[in-house]
């Protein structure tokens, strides 16, 4: 039995055993009504609901990113409607609950499409003023919703009879929670979740990808508050009473708590922490009536010392008892062997397997140029940094861009990536005008940048980086199915990690391999999409010597069909690999010519001379 | 006449938002802190004022002693707590809320839970009449306290050694740190300031709107709008936000009294998703 195989059974083997825990805890949860009290029932149903709040709104804050604290404006809307549908418009429960869902998705789905332009603090106060104007509809809109008094007396004479009892309650909360559970599961693995957290580590490496990262964090925002809703009608229906509280901010908030203390970013985490702060209330309301000063004792005593939340106890207890990961240390010599056989491989790999991906020639598109800007200008604050520049890069050329620093030659790329728009002027791209298209279409046209200075998913694995990276490129951007198990997808990744000798750090965070296998994963994300223009920006810097060259190996090697374009400081690079040069200063052309044209021009020596005297 | 008396209410309730709002947006400006227990400074001053003013029957000594105590517990907690998060705003904005549920509830504990109205001192008590438009004098004395306080803040930032410096932080905090900016220090001080500002609004805000634990969120959030909507750490944003805020919520329960908050929040919101740095909020 080979290495992998064995490899494979264990994996299976271990889903096999969660599997069965996870069933085993499901089914102890279920037995409950049997084993403890009305009391306990009822606290077990309210952590239950607050569990599916919790894993419902980690959609958007531990995997997406997004600190939300407007939450409770969908929880509470599945309350309300529970509360007025039934005492006011005679509805069933299952007119409640597709109202819910579809009323708390659209307001989730304008909610995500408005805070599309905002970040961190900002995202958290827009969210803010969103859920509050939310609470004010049910706060001041008296004459429908009673206003602060609320509503109540619901009563559960619209639920099946068997669910209607405490006990019957709670297992139906019980099921809601691992049908949700099943939900999310399922959703993260799909490219929707991996593309999420993706963007979460770095959005303009999805965005250079070609991946619409705004479709995938509006999507999250309507299945998250899709989500929350139900748990706002499970809530109306235990406690028979809903009033404005429900909508406004601390509810958000202590969401917010209990997310961060069981875990942001994981799925069942943030119930988990449900668990504890919900049975934490309890205990403490049993003894004292100052739980709102406790409550803000929690906060403190979370942020301070469980920043990570719960699971990161266990995973400081387990490293005082030394049992570390499977990261070993390794030394500099195998790092240096390691890359010398990578660049070897990766060569071998990258001729062997373009001749069948070779594309079919298109006389009419090979005629085109790859790269074309005219009078390409950008201005910061009326500062040119590129000015009326005409460039015209044939296709499969080589192309370095030189310059002093300052000279614009990062802002250049940036146009031509899309990441920037130009003041003035168009850039067009194998023949098409691409001046308006943003970044992630110029991409799907077979555009790829590194970045200068390495921008990697760093928390996700040297794997899901080069992933998620592949998925792009073969245009699987949209797969409702998990992509680890596509075999296709896996299969490229792996090989693509193999021929570049990375796959001994395939399982480690990115962020945490050492630099110079962070700027070669760099190059891999790059070509992972097999694009036909690469633009590299400063490829070596920061590498030592040996790297560096063995970097501009694999570049001189590249198939003929791609497109190159460089950014060097280092002139043995630029003039190694390219069989064209451009000066850039100020922002403008200098010289476009061979290299040894460009060595020897006067202008050029000028143009550096200037920069040392001054 | 009945809309110069509501606009110089509004104009009122503006300046207690900008005594608020301007204490909120240096200390973001300077310490990129969200500061949500800045509603539990300004509820703190009042009880305290309160307690001090009721006991000694004189308000000036409630005012003084109630924002002096209050400027020194934000003092003491930025220094135990709130420095142990720095560069977390998410992580500062929980720990405020957690510091600002605790005042709450000890000034629940102490004081109950029935509004109090803090009597103004008598010759502030009454009315003016002008041409024909009966206003209260203690608003009046609101309206120059906010532009006193506005133009000193103004003057401080722009004249003075240390308004030079907290704008230096304010504009980039490490470059500021290494031309030698003794930041933390000025951290402290900033944020004394910010929060004697905080309680110098609860002292006049629970003699003009009243005092009850709860309210300090329900203004906190007004003058977190403001805040925002100005840019975050802009006085002068803020003071123009404030005005706007306060004509906002006085004409919106005037003309659609179920809807009024409605009215506020919801173009807030469309106004931030447009323009998430408010009028006048720098790049971050």
């Amino acid at each position: 039995m080979s290495e992998r195989d064995s490899g494979m059974t264990t994996a299976r083997r271990r889903t096999w055993v969660r599997l069965a825990v996870a069933v085993l805890l499901v089914a102890v949860l279920a037995l409950l009504p049997w084993i403890g009290s009305s009391f306990t029932v009822f606290v077990a149903t309210r952590i239950l609901i607050l569990g599916i709040f919790a894993m419902a709104f980690d959609l958007v804050f531990g995997f997406g990113g997004m600190p939300s604290l407007g939450h409770a404006a969908f929880y509470g809307l599945g309350a309300y409607v529970v509360g007025l549908g039934i005492t006011r418009w005679g509805w069933g429960a299952g007119t409640v609950l597709v109202v819910a869902i579809l009323g708390a998705a659209v307001l989730g789905l304008v909610t995500g499409m408005l805070t599309l332009r905002t970040r961190g603090i900002y995202l958290l106060l827009l969210t803010l003023a969103i859920g509050e104007a939310v609470w004010a509809v049910a706060f001041q809109q008296v004459s429908l919703t009673r206003g602060d008094n609320g509503i109540a007396n619901i009563g559960r004479d619209t639920l099946p009879e068997v669910v209607r009892s405490t006990n019957g309650f709670y297992l139906l909360a019980l099921a809601v929670f691992v049908v949700v559970y099943l939900v999310l599961r399922w959703y993260t693995r799909s490219s929707f979740g991996r593309v999420l957290v993706g963007a979460r580590e770095s959005e303009s490496r999805m965005a250079a990808f070609g991946y619409r990262v705004g479709a995938y964090r509006v999507a999250a925002f309507t299945v998250s508050a899709a989500l929350a809703s139900i748990a706002g009608v499970l809530s109306a229906y235990l406690i028979e009473f809903v009033n404005p509280d429900v909508l406004d901010w601390p509810v958000s908030a202590e969401i917010l708590l209990v997310t961060i203390l069981g875990g942001a970013g994981t799925i069942v985490g943030p119930a988990v922490g449900a668990g504890f702060l919900i049975t934490f209330e309890t205990l403490v309301s049993q003894y004292s009536e100052r739980w709102m000063l406790a409550l803000g004792v929690v906060y403190i005593v979370v942020i301070l010392f469980l920043p990570e939340g719960l699971a990161s106890l266990g995973r400081r207890v387990r490293r005082r008892l030394g049992r570390q990961g499977p990261v070993a240390d390794r030394d500099e010599s195998d790092e240096e062997e390691r890359l010398e056989r990578a660049s070897e491989t990766a060569l071998a790999s990258l001729e062997a397997g373009r001749t069948d991906v070779a594309p079919i020639p298109d006389p009419g598109r090979d005629a085109q140029p790859a790269i074309e800007t005219r009078g390409l200008s950008c201005y910061f604050g009326g500062v040119a940094a590129v000015d009326r520049l005409d460039l015209t890069i044939a296709r499969g050329e080589r192309r370095a861009i030189i310059g002093p620093n300052g000279a614009g030659k990062t802002t250049l790329f940036r146009l031509i990536s899309g990441e920037l728009r130009p003041t003035e002027g168009a850039v067009s791209i194998l023949g098409t005008d691409v001046t308006k298209w943003p970044e992630y279409r110029r991409a799907r046209l077979g555009v790829s940048r590194t970045f200068q200075i390495t921008n990697l998913m760093r928390r996700l694995t040297v794997h899901e980086n080069v992933l998620l990276a592949v998925a792009a490129g073969a245009g699987k951007r949209y797969e409702l199915r998990d992509l680890e198990r596509d075999p296709e997808l896996r299969e490229r990744t792996r090989d693509l990690l193999a021929s570049w000798r990375l796959e001994a750090y395939s399982g480690e965070p990115a962020g945490e391999i050492p630099y110079g296998a962070q700027k070669l994963l760099e190059i891999v994300l790059a070509l992972a999409t097999e694009p036909e223009i690469l633009l590299l920006d400063e490829p070596t810097a920061g590498l030592a010597p040996g790297e560096a060259a063995q970097v501009i190996d694999i570049l001189r090697q590249m198939p003929e069909s791609v497109t190159l374009m460089l950014i060097e400081h280092d002139m043995d690079v630029a003039f190694g690999v390219a069989d064209r040069v451009t000066v850039v200063v100020d922002g403008s052309e200098l010289v476009t010519g061979s290299p040894e044209e460009v060595r020897s021009s006067p202008e050029v020596l000028a143009a550096y001379m200037r920069q040392v005297t001054q | 006449m009945r809309h110069v008396a509501i606009a110089l209410n509004a104009f009122s309730f503006g300046m207690l938002l900008f005594l608020l709002a301007s204490g909120l947006t240096i200390t973001f400006g300077l310490m990129r802190t969200l500061n949500l227990a800045h509603g539990g400074f300004y509820l703190v001053a009042g009880y305290l004022s309160y307690d001090i003013a009721t006991r000694s029957s004189n308000f000036w000594v409630g005012l003084l002693v109630g924002v002096a105590v209050t400027t020194a517990v934000g003092i003491v907690f930025e220094r135990v707590l709130l420095h142990r998060v720095r560069n977390d705003e998410l992580g500062q904005i929980m720990v405020t809320i957690g510091f600002a549920f605790i005042i709450g509830d000890v000034m629940l504990m102490r004081y109950g839970g029935n509004p109090l109205l803090v009597p103004p001192p008598e010759w502030l008590a009454g009315s003016v009449e002008f041409a024909g438009v009966v206003f209260p004098k203690f608003r009046l004395a609101v309206i120059v306290v906010g532009l006193v306080v506005a133009a000193a803040i103004g003057s401080l930032l722009k004249w003075t050694k240390i308004g030079a410096k907290v704008r230096a932080a304010v504009d980039d905090n490490e470059i500021a740190q290494t031309v030698g900016v003794a930041v933390p220090r000025l951290f402290m001080l900033v944020f004394g300031i910010g929060t004697a500002l905080a309680a110098l609004a609860g002292v006049l805000g629970s003699s003009f709107i009243g005092l009850a634990v709860g309210n300090e969120f329900r203004i906190l959030l007004l003058s977190i709008v403001v805040v925002v909507v100005g840019g975050l750490g802009s006085v002068k944003g803020a003071f123009i936000a404030a005005l706007l805020v306060a004509f906002v919520d006085q004409y919106g329960k005037l003309w659609f009294p179920e809807l009024a908050l409605f009215t506020l929040y919801a173009p807030v919101a469309l106004f931030l998703s447009f323009r998430p740095r408010g009028l006048f909020g720098t790049e971050a």
